[in-house]
């Protein structure tokens, strides 16, 4: 039996919501106690652009975001509409519109119920994560079911069933009868609870465990090219397993995780049935001035979907991050490096250290020192394709050794300092050495080496003037040179005016762009007009990810 | 024509709507579990703060608000509390980024956006300022160069109502 949503139900919704409220505001001063007082909620975001390209039709592109919720103490009520009718340069693999999202959440002393769609993560998220974000286009929440319990002495248990969203597949139904479901269980354990000697050295010991599954029939089969007459037979169940341990006293934090999924043929490896693993481990120390951070993961074949055959962003399970450093400056981040599904081992580090005030070499306010640097290489893989088989479908690929390394595909080395130097004056520097193994990661272009210079500083002009300079050059060994400039005025108490321009100097590309933002109560509004390649900005007071665009660009967000 | 009338019902609302602070379970930098509804206790105005390491503007919206931090203490009984939305490993690094710049005030991680998406963030730095009763009193997107005034600014004008 399928269930249908209607626009009318949409509508009368809406109405109710209305009605309701006055009663509810009203209310709110008599009752604010009263656990099950529900108390309105309201977030709408529109980003618009239109093109100069007369070649891109439609010019004008949008996305959408309306987010209405009833909210009290013991249960949350929520929609979400979306529109993405004519989606936005790089958004269009999530094109459609309607009510993607539903949810209501029961609470009673400490424990939850939800029902409808579903956000959660177990451990660092390695075997299941159910998230959104916008900037990039992704919301793989679970429509269904989670129940969480949080036991006595530090005792957390979850489950959950249910079916990814797929961008707007479903339509109006509730579920896509023809794709796959995912269960999962997790539990976490606060053994420095039960363990008096820990908690009386202020020892924080955590375990965890998950344990989750996925069901998705194949309906399409696939032959096995070296031999037409048979077809690969497709585990019904794919299972993954997880657990997790973190060590946490004084200055010390260490963590290790690892993961297992079983033979799981799919699209992003080549239907081959190996298993896969992630063993992921970090240590930071933090103590006074001096703080640092080292961790190393290694992963293989852990792409996990809810369908066989789906590639890019749709219906993930789980979300690697990419393990290396995170850069917040355009030039630095042109090449940014993603998680490889068939396997890499992935090493980063970073030391942080604050010189003191009044000291020799930190000046009269302080500065602040970061060394970072990532590594990372794919795995040796031996496979038993036999010579002349055009695919691996229907074999079993096997690692070498755990710590045997492949090619490299990415390296950092980063040096940034922040310094004051006077009321009206600081800066911030940094220097960043990359490696980005560009043949390997995205099948063409060969090996790129690259240096990039920052110059990021403010100028306080008055009690309600500032300005922010910006300088960047990327120069990437015999092949090009990028330049970047940025100038932003900040008009006290909320208007943003900047203007950036983005150069690539041998091919004389210019990537103006001009914006101003503000902010009032609880809106913000941003309209730019330009040239900007894609990337992540930090302009206009916050960090952004932004397509390619040319043209008139509109920024609205609203929070209540 | 249904399109309009619903975007108008939803504009009516926010004539008349007010917020609250949700219920979501985060972790402190100790691993600590804190319920975030217990952050507003009735009894001091919440300052929160929504911040990830690799964005500069709310790394400079902290440095900011740690230097004026023990002057707002002296004038108010405020809690601050920075949360991070740092996902997977990153949320690793927040605490050796946190001690090293001498931050004292509290910091809770966020990896899976959890109260970042209860209460519509969807931008940062995103600041909100909740009264001693509960009530939201500033609600700020992104980080302006002194803009760290507005926010005990917000808060001396509601104590003086």
């Amino acid at each position: 039996m399928s269930l249908y949503i209607r626009p009318k139900h949409c509508l009368s919704l809406a109405v109710a919501m209305v009605n309701l409220l006055p009663s509810l505001a009203q209310g709110e001063s008599k009752n604010s106690n009263n656990p099950w007082r529900l108390k309105p909620s309201l977030g709408i975001q529109n980003e618009s652009h239109y093109s100069f390209a007369k070649d891109m039709t439609p010019r004008l592109r949008a996305n959408t975001y309306i987010d209405a919720g009833l909210h009290s103490t013991n249960l949350d009520l929520g929609l979400r509409f979306e529109s993405l009718r004519q989606p936005l340069p790089g958004y269009e693999h999530a094109q459609g519109w309607g009510l993607p999202h539903l949810y209501a959440h029961l609470r009673y002393k400490g424990q939850e119920l939800q029902v409808g769609d579903i956000y959660d993560q177990f451990g660092s998220g390695m075997v299941l994560r159910f998230y959104e974000d916008r900037a990039i286009g992704v919301d793989n929440a679970l429509r269904g079911a989670s129940l969480r319990l949080n036991l006595d002495k530090g005792i957390r248990l979850k489950a959950l069933a249910g079916q990814q969203r797929h961008f707007f597949d479903r339509g109006s139904r509730l579920y896509a009868q023809e794709r796959g479901f995912v269960y999962g269980a997790d539990t976490e354990v606060s053994i420095s609870e039960y363990i008096k000697g820990l908690s009386e050295r202020n020892t924080s010991l955590v375990w965890g465990a998950s344990f989750v599954t996925r069901d998705a029939t194949s309906h399409q089969p696939i032959i096995k090219y070296d031999d037409p007459s048979k077809q690969l037979r497709f585990p019904s169940l794919v299972h993954a397993f997880a657990t997790r341990l973190n060590y946490k006293r004084g200055s010390w934090d260490a963590y290790l995780e690892y993961a297992h999924k079983s033979e799981d043929p799919n699209a992003t490896n080549d239907y081959t049935f190996g298993t896969g693993q992630i063993l992921m481990a970090t240590l930071s120390y933090s103590r006074g001035a001096l703080s640092a951070f080292v961790g190393a993961r290694r992963s293989e074949a852990f792409d996990f979907r809810s369908s066989q055959h789906e590639r890019g962003f749709g219906l993930k399970i789980n979300h690697l991050l990419p393990f290396n450093t995170q850069q917040s400056y355009a030039l630095a981040g042109m090449n940014p490096y993603n998680t490889q599904p068939a396997g890499e081992w992935a090493w980063q580090g970073e030391i942080h250290y604050r010189l003191k005030r009044g000291s020799k070499l930190g000046g009269r306010y302080g500065t602040q020192l970061k060394l970072s640097g990532s590594y990372i290489t794919g795995l040796d893989k031996a496979s038993t394709k036999a010579e002349g088989t055009a695919t691996l479908a229907g074999t079993t690929a096997h690692s070498k050794a755990f710590f045997a390394t492949g090619d490299k595909y990415y390296y950092d080395l980063t040096l940034e300092m922040s310094r004051k130097i006077s009321n009206s004056y600081s800066l911030n520097l940094l220097y960043t050495h990359q490696y980005y193994n560009r043949q390997i990661l995205e099948g063409y272009g060969g090996e790129l080496y690259s240096h990039t210079l920052v110059y990021d500083a403010k100028h306080r002009l008055s009690k309600k003037l500032s300005l922010r300079t910006e300088l960047q050059c990327r120069r990437r060994v015999q092949r090009d040179t990028w330049l970047y400039g940025a100038a932003e005025l900040h008009i006290n108490p909320s208007i943003i005016l900047s203007i950036t321009n983005e150069l690539w100097l041998e091919e004389k590309e210019h990537y103006p762009y001009l914006s101003i933002a503000t902010s009032f109560g609880s809106h913000r509004l941003q309209l730019g007009v330009g040239k900007t390649s894609s990337g992540m900005n930090c302009s206009g007071g916050v960090c952004r990810y932004m397509p390619e665009t040319e043209g008139l660009y509109f920024s609205y967000n609203f929070n209540l | 024509m249904r399109s309009i009338l619903l975007i108008l019902c939803l504009f009516l609302a926010t004539q008349l709507a007010s917020a609250q602070l949700p219920n979501v379970q985060l972790k402190d930098l100790e691993g600590k579990a804190v319920m975030t509804d217990s952050l507003s206790d009735g009894q001091r105005p919440l300052v929160m703060t929504f911040f990830a390491t690799w964005c500069k503007p709310c790394l400079r919206e902290l440095n900011a608000i740690a230097e004026v931090y023990p002057d707002w203490l002296a004038e108010s009984n405020l809690r601050l509390v920075a949360v991070s939305i740092d996902e997977g490993a990153n949320s690793h690094k927040v605490k050796p980024l946190v001690k090293s710049r001498g931050w004292d005030f509290e910091v809770l991680l966020d990896p899976n956006g959890d109260l970042k998406r209860a209460l519509n963030v969807q931008v940062i730095p995103s600041v909100i300022v909740l009264s001693r009763t509960g009530k939201v009193i500033y609600r700020h997107t992104g980080y302006t160069d002194g803009g760290e005034e507005e926010i005990i600014q917000a808060i001396r004008e509601d104590e003086t109502k």
